[in-house]
């Protein structure tokens, strides 16, 4: 005798839920609830109990009793060993899960007021990294999972969002229309992903429409930034002073000198007092703003629904003249047509307008950063400092016209620099019921997208002063890609203890770029400036570019579970990729897990202090085909020679060809627990990895005798080995209405380069930031990626180390004291360690001397509610760490002509004496400068190489979100029609605690080949911003 | 899971078909395409990194005669000039990597163009065009094995195009061996290459050019170099390569193909308005930018002219390569050279010219490209269009006195034939007419007539990119700047110059090799003293 049951499962507000999985206890054969909240279910067994779980929300258990009628609410959660976890191509339950999975719901995520949701993600997730390279407006950070295997290919996951597979990042989202973010970490759940997925996966579901009368929202934030520090740099006086001194002996320069600055004696009365200006104040010292609008609307029928919305967001840069401007609109309709049938279409339009000149452009001598730092901080003796910062040009820079350097806030005001940034995607599922168990689905996702990057130089700008006037260029880059997916899955139970799922499918893709840029100079008038180029007296030379790519993948998955104790999950996947060289096109990528829920075995049920235990077990091989396209074939690109003054089209080879390039492929194995306590107040989830890499995507960099300067090789292999933490508390439940919930994780990763080039012991990196020739990072077997490889310094040449000829007044370096060739010391010149013992300082003195990776990572959100109070905060570390402060690099130059140099430089050796006097005699000069451990103005070199003082320790501990809000009762509400608001507060980026001398310890600037993480140079200062919210409903 | 299995239809679907780049298997299918490969060669010469600025102007300076602006060592010109070059700097490692990437390139046409099958069974036309161009792919890598061998000493030496599988962890190669294969492909090179009448008027290279550098790559290896015992020494048969000067010289001056201008100051005057005169200047470099941008383009002709003030009609001039006061003083009376090689002036934002006078008189820039002989309205301020050239018909003449006065233990008459040409010519006077006001006297022995010329290439080719690699081949360099900074102390205690201070003998005749380069090729010794 069957019984039928039926229902309507609503949430506790009694909207009717969609999708809500009602399933027998025990017996797990299921059906989802319909469009208006309906499901039927007919069981033999009189005491069958059905268990109803929705992600998001508790699971409820209801026995049945006989019942023909179980109407359900289901009350909110956030975490629960039940919640659905979405993995490639479908959905698991989290008790379900055999590989490492982690998620964090949009909510949290939505707190952070950001542009791109990745930022949101920081500190999240164990073992997710969030690099931003800087502060920069409408920046895309970078996440690495679990270490990163390849060392000069991206370590950037796939990112899967509602289902189609896209590479470029998470920039198009509205960081507030994310539902959940589901992290697949080992192989055991990537490898379904094949060659895209060694780097993990990130799958992102948006927010789906809900059936429902016609519901309206709106979302607002606004707020205000400001920088979180300056770098003291040279006031005045102390400018002035070391002007002086090296000035001091040239006749021109002293002359120069005394005109404009005065003489020495009057140095201290006429600087002394003057705190100049601050040019990074006045480039970044204001308070600028941020705002984010966002109009809902959705609702819908039994058979269609949809949801709708627009959002902008403007956030503007502290820099002057600079910010983000981000639009998105979303469409999402879902049909249903009949019971078998469900049809869901969505269409995401982003915009996005980043602008301003930014601080990261331009190499050592033009970087917009080094000018802030470097210009100087007085007029001298011809204007007031006033002056100096209304003046479009430094009458003192006039003379020397090779002198890079310009007023900064001429900078800013007078360079076009904008990238807008278009994306349509459109996408389309359709589910179908073929039979009784096996269910289609098949995905069409259509994307394209443009950037329009303009750039003008107005007549004020140093480009146009040093190239004669005023120049622009547009840059038009196309992409369209599309892609599409069948997949078909069986789904069955059999004699009520064995499960199985299967499934299998197909996808493949295409993706065409299209490039085309414009330039002209010398516009006579810059009034219509790019809106013009034809005005433009010398037009440039056009540039177009193509290129496509395409992919063709099979695969399948096969999950078994036994009586829903002992799990079994194996996958395949073949992947064929244009990029590879014609034998290798084809990648294989397999993986197998195993889980044990320990916690449904009957010894269990005598501990009852543990309410959850599972072990997972996995191992899989993911891939990695992030690179170029056709560098395994040999081809030619043009340039010219010009004959007789006319372009003569010339070829020469453009990269060297590896025609046996073939995929990195990354092995993962992963050990996992999963253990609750108390009813799950305690959840932690402890996973330990070891990742393997091999025929690694290498970007080596060649000898330039071979013509060329990098090849990419499959060679070497690394690992990653790690072990992350995860612990959700409940450390207070509904206490007299307060409740205290703590989510913390934290992450230990070990990279380690297990083998490089055949026989290759190490190979060197370059940051290529612009001041060094030396290689400056170095990868050793056996070392991690990110070693700073330079010369450890012991102070300064001293006095005492030198013979002194009173006659001739030079000094010459005693024998057996180490004798830098590059560097010819004197007394007050850095001394660097002679490694070798040669007697000699020389590249092979260098040693590691900083090591980019952290020890560990973490993140720890509390969250407290009260009544409708609620308040969360959200701290996050990086331990271990080093950065290797380029920006002090390249301004310890202080041998270089007008520059500024940071305020420890006041602190140098010295040569002159207090009268302004060359002190030679050996006494007096050592009397002078005891103790001190900055060189003299010249003393560091002409040509920059790095050394320890440059590295320092980027551990910090940063206060990122802070955030309170507050629910308005109902009762209130309802008098004005709204069915919900809140309102907040939240400050974001509140503090950092760290010994980093720069502006931030989380920088990362010179990184684009994977080898060279840490550097900060030229790095847009990140702000601290408090903004304050509405979300209304009504 | 079941074993998938790809359709094999699918693999010609992910075929990769580059649409803007060119196949290279089926490339050089004809003469024009071979054409585009042999000019990619000369590209490499056609930039900053190497004749457009660094190599032509930096590595020429600081002389006896010429000098960088500014004693101190605040930026990179600066240090490159003044002695205080270290292994890493960027000027090194920049024209480093582009003459090998010109070799690379000269490789692969010299192994690509014979296995065409044009090359074998074309028309006499077309043979004869691929010929050509083989010959200039051999030039070509001669010539840049020739700029290594003076910049670096002894260099690894590469023959065959680059692939992924090669050791490219080569060792140096023993100059003597490199300059065996400069001549070899010289040689090879000149049969097939046409004179300057038989071809267009443009920067390749003709026969009696190639024949005059290979003349030069004589005359260099007949003198001195830094070894790595560090010593300044010669070849044992070093008289052997002045022979091939003398050959190569001789035959380029009675091919009649190449004659001196009567007038050396429109020598200049036509590289200034890009004018090509094959028969006095030989062989250019050619640099050109449709925009002004920096691509193909240099900085000759603002970089080492006189100052110019910003938004003056002629362009602006940054001057940083400067005379001196005393070697435009040591000028005969009469010599006309003298005010075309010296500018005594800067132009003001009216173009008018100002006179440096008094202690100004460091700031004597060379005339040669000065802006008011350009162009107006120059396309950019700092790049210009003029080429540099790197031989003209006047070095011919005076290798030939240098080699006929070596090989014959003292001069000949063709020798002084061959210098008082050059002369006379400078002084206005008429070629082929004895002149004796102007001509070298009679009766030098081989020194005194090799001091003469000494002097003369410096009044003749001053400031054209030869003078600090001639000073170093007679192994007179250090002396030569302890002298000159001397007499200017002399001339005034206040005058600034410094490379007799900074100059280390026995280590500055040679740059070092690039760090970066060292670093991934271990096998690479490092230059003495560096």
């Amino acid at each position: 005798q069957n019984t039928t049951t039926k229902g309507v499962v609503s949430d506790a507000g009694g909207e009717p839920l969609m999708g809500v999985s009602v399933s027998i206890k025990g017996i797990g054969k299921g059906r989802s609830t319909g469009v208006d909240g309906s499901y039927t279910i007919s069981t033999s067994n009189p005491d069958a109990i059905l268990v109803f779980s929705y992600i998001g929300y508790k699971t409820t258990e209801e026995p049945v009793n006989g019942r023909t009628t179980i109407n359900v609410k289901l009350a909110t959660d956030t975490k629960t060993m039940n919640e659905v976890v979405v993995i490639g191509y479908g959905t698991v339950k989290r008790k379900e899960l055999t590989g490492a999975i982690s998620s964090v719901k949009g909510e949290e995520l939505s707190k952070v007021p950001v542009q791109n949701v990745a930022s949101a993600l920081a500190g999240r997730i164990a073992g997710v990294q969030v690099t931003a390279a800087d502060g920069t407006p409408g920046s895309n950070p970078s996440i690495t999972i679990r270490g990163g295997g390849s060392i000069t290919q991206s370590n950037e996951p796939l990112y899967v969002i509602d289902g189609i597979p896209q590479t470029n990042g998470l920039g198009f989202l509205d960081p507030m229309d994310v539902e959940s973010m589901d992290v697949l970490k080992d192989a055991s759940a990537t490898a379904i992903y094949g060659a895209r997925g060694a780097n993990g996966v990130i799958l992102v579901t948006t927010k789906q429409p809900k059936a429902g009368k016609l519901a309206l929202s709106y979302d607002m934030y606004f707020g205000a930034k400001d920088i979180t520090k300056t770098l003291p740099v040279l006031n005045p006086y102390q400018y002035t002073l070391l002007q002086y001194e090296k000035s001091l002996g040239n006749a021109t320069e002293e002359a120069k000198f005394l005109s404009n600055y005065g003489a020495f004696a009057d140095l201290q009365s006429l600087y002394g007092d003057k705190s100049g200006v601050n040019w990074q104040n006045e480039l970044f010292g204001g308070t600028s703003n941020s705002q984010y609008h966002k109009f809902g609307v959705g609702g819908g029928s039994k058979e269609t629904r949809f949801n709708f919305f627009y959002s902008h967001n403007n956030d503007e840069g502290i820099m002057l003249n600079s910010g983000s401007k981000k639009n998105v609109a979303k469409l999402n309709v879902t049909h249903n047509a009949g019971k078998k049938l469900r049809v869901t279409g969505i269409v995401n339009y982003s915009d996005q307008n980043t602008f301003g000149v930014g601080t990261r452009k331009g190499n050592t001598r033009f970087n917009q950063l080094q000018n802030v730092f470097q210009f100087r901080p007085t007029f001298g003796l011809k204007g007031t400092d006033a002056d100096l910062i209304g003046m479009e040009e430094d009458p003192y820079l006039q003379d020397d016209s090779g002198n890079t350097l310009q007023n900064p806030i001429i900078n800013a005001l007078s360079q076009q620099r904008s990238s807008a940034n278009k994306i349509l995607n459109l996408n389309a599922a359709v589910d179908y019921e073929l039979f009784k168990n096996i269910t289609y689905r098949g995905l069409v996702g259509l994307r394209t997208s443009g950037t329009k990057t303009k750039i003008f130089n107005d007549s004020r700008s140093v480009n146009a002063k040093r190239s004669g006037g005023p120049n622009g260029s547009i840059a038009q880059s196309d992409r369209n890609d599309w892609n599409y997916s069948n997949t078909l899955t069986y789904s069955n139970v059999f004699n009520q203890v064995h499960k199985l799922d299967v499934l299998v499918g197909q996808e493949q893709l295409y993706s065409k770029s299209e490039n085309f840029s414009a330039s002209s100079n010398r516009f006579p008038d810059q009034s219509l400036g790019l809106d013009d180029l034809s005005q433009g007296v010398l037009p440039g030379i056009p540039t177009s570019f193509s290129e496509d790519e395409k992919m063709f993948s099979l695969f399948s998955r096969a999950n078994y579970t036994y009586k829903g104790r002992y799990i079994f999950s194996a996958s395949l996947r073949a992947d064929g990729s244009s990029k590879f060289g014609s034998d290798n096109k084809y990648g294989y990528f397999p993986s197998g897990a195993f889980a044990w829920r320990v916690i449904e075995e009957d010894f269990m049920k005598k501990i009852p202090v543990i309410s959850d235990l599972k072990l997972r077990l996995s191992v899989g091989v993911a891939g990695n085909n992030r690179i170029p396209n056709y560098l395994s074939q040999a081809l030619f690109q043009s340039g010219y020679y010009p004959l007789n003054n006319e372009n003569v089209i010339s070829v020469g080879s453009r990269t060297l060809p590896n025609p046996d390039l073939k995929w990195e492929k990354t092995r993962t194995q992963n050990l996992g627990l999963d253990i609750g306590f108390f009813n799950q107040r305690i959840q932690l989830t402890v996973d330990a990895y070891d990742n393997r890499t091999t025929d690694l995507l290498l970007n080596a960099d060649v000898p330039n005798l071979s013509g060329y300067s990098t090849m990419l090789i499959n060679v070497g292999a690394t690992s990653n080995r790690g072990i992350e933490f995860t612990l959700n508390t409940v450390n207070l439940k509904d206490a007299g209405g307060f409740s205290w919930n703590t989510t913390f994780n934290m992450g230990f990763n070990y990279n380690k380069v297990i083998s490089l080039t055949s026989g290759n012991q190490f190979m060197y990196g370059a940051a290529s930031w612009g001041g060094l020739q030396e290689k400056d990072y170095i990868i050793r077997v056996g070392g991690a990626v990110g070693k700073m490889f330079g010369y450890k310094s012991n102070g300064l040449y001293q006095v005492n180390e030198f013979d002194y000829n009173p006659t001739t007044k030079v000094y010459t370096l005693k024998a057996g004291i180490p004798f830098d060739a590059n560097n010819v010391p004197k007394p007050g010149f850095l001394k660097l360690v002679d490694q070798t013992g040669d007697g000699k300082i020389n590249s092979d003195d260098r040693v590691v001397i900083g090591n980019a990776n952290p020890n560990f990572i973490g993140g720890m959100n509390n969250t407290f509610s009260y009544k409708g109070i609620d308040l969360s905060v959200f701290l996050n570390w990086s331990y271990g760490n080093d950065v290797y402060n380029a920006n002090k690099l390249n301004m310890s130059q202080t041998n270089l002509d007008y520059k500024n140099a940071f305020a420890y430089v006041a602190n140098r050796w010295m040569s002159i004496d207090a009268a302004g006097q060359r002190v030679t005699d050996p006494v007096a000069l050592a009397a002078l400068n005891e103790g001190k451990t900055i060189p003299l103005y010249n003393g560091a070199g002409t040509g920059l190489r790095l050394y320890d003082q440059m590295i320092e320790d980027g551990s910090f501990l940063r206060i990122s979100n802070v955030s309170l809000g507050y629910t308005l009762p109902k009762a209130w509400l309802s008098k004005v029609k709204v069915s919900g608001a809140r309102i907040y507060v939240t400050g974001y980026n509140l503090h950092t605690f760290t010994k980093y001398s720069g502006y931030d310890p989380e920088v990362s600037t010179a990184n684009s080949t994977g080898l060279t993480p840490g550097v900060d140079f030229g790095a847009y200062p990140r702000t601290r911003s408090f903004v304050a919210g509405v979300n209304v409903s009504f | 899971s079941a074993i998938l299995v790809m359709p094999t239809s699918c693999k010609k679907w992910l075929e990769e078909k580059p649409t803007s780049y060119y196949a290279a298997d089926t490339f050089f299918k004809d003469a024009n395409e071979a054409k585009m490969a042999v000019l990619g060669i000369y590209e490499s010469m056609s930039n900053n990194n190497t004749y457009g600025f660094y190599m032509s102007l930096v590595f020429d300076i600081d002389s006896d005669i010429a000098q960088m602006d500014g004693t101190g060592l605040s930026n990179d010109p600066r240090v490159a000039a003044h002695y205080a070059m270290t292994p890493v700097h960027i000027y090194v490692a920049a024209c480093w990597q582009l003459l090998y990437k010109g070799i690379d390139r000269a490789n692969l046409v010299i192994e690509r163009i014979p296995e065409m099958d044009l090359y074998k069974n074309g028309t006499d036309a077309q043979k004869k065009d691929l010929a050509r161009l083989l010959a200039e792919a051999k030039f070509l890598r001669g010539q840049y094995y020739f700029d290594l061998i003076r910049l670096f000493g002894d260099v690894p030496m590469k023959l065959k195009p680059t692939a992924a599988t090669d050791d490219l962890q080569l060792p140096r190669t023993d100059r003597e061996l490199v300059y065996d294969q400069v001549f070899k492909d010289m040689n090879e090179a000149i049969p097939d290459l046409p004179w300057a009448s038989q071809k267009p008027v443009d920067e390749r290279i003709s026969k009696g050019a190639a024949k005059g550098m290979l003349a030069r790559a004589a005359l260099y290896r007949a003198g001195y170099s830094l070894r790595a015992n560090e010593l300044m020494e010669r070849p044992a048969k070093y008289k052997d390569y002045y022979a091939i000067t003398l050959k190569e010289t001789k035959e380029v001056m009675e091919s009649g193909e190449h004659v001196l201008n009567s007038s050396y100051e429109q020598i200049f005057r036509n590289h200034c308005k890009l004018i090509l005169e094959p028969k006095e200047s030989m062989y250019e470099v050619a640099l050109y930018n449709l925009d002004g941008g920096l691509a193909n383009s240099g900085v000759i002709g603002t970089w080492n002219a006189p100052v110019a003030a910003d938004k003056n009609p002629y362009g602006r001039a940054n001057s940083f390569y400067k005379t001196t006061a005393l070697f435009q003083k040591s000028y005969a009376t009469g010599d006309l050279r003298r005010d075309v090689a010296v500018g005594t002036y800067q132009l003001d934002v009216n173009a008018a010219k100002i006179e440096f006078t008094g202690t100004n008189d460091s700031k004597w820039a060379p005339g040669k490209w000065r802006r008011d002989w350009q162009n107006t309205g120059p396309k950019d301020l700092n790049n210009t269009d003029i080429n540099w050239t790197l031989l003209r018909y006047s070095d011919i003449l005076l290798m030939r006195a240098e080699a006929e006065n070596e090989i014959n233990e003292g001069p000949n008459s063709d020798a002084y034939l061959a210098v008082n040409m050059v002369r006379r010519r400078g002084f206005g006077k008429p070629l082929t007419t004895v002149n004796a006001a102007v001509d070298l006297p009679a009766g030098l022995n081989k020194d005194t007539f090799l001091a003469k010329l000494q002097t003369e290439r410096a009044y003749e080719l001053c400031f054209e990119g030869t003078r600090k690699s001639d000073l170093i081949r007679w192994n007179i360099l250090g002396p030569s700047l302890r002298a000159a900074q001397a007499a200017l102390k002399v001339y005034r205690a206040a005058y600034p110059y410094v490379a007799g201070t900074n100059f280390v003998d026995n280590k500055h005749e040679l740059y070092p090799i690039p760090q970066g380069e060292r670093d991934l090729n271990p096998k690479l010794s490092q230059n003495p003293k560096y």
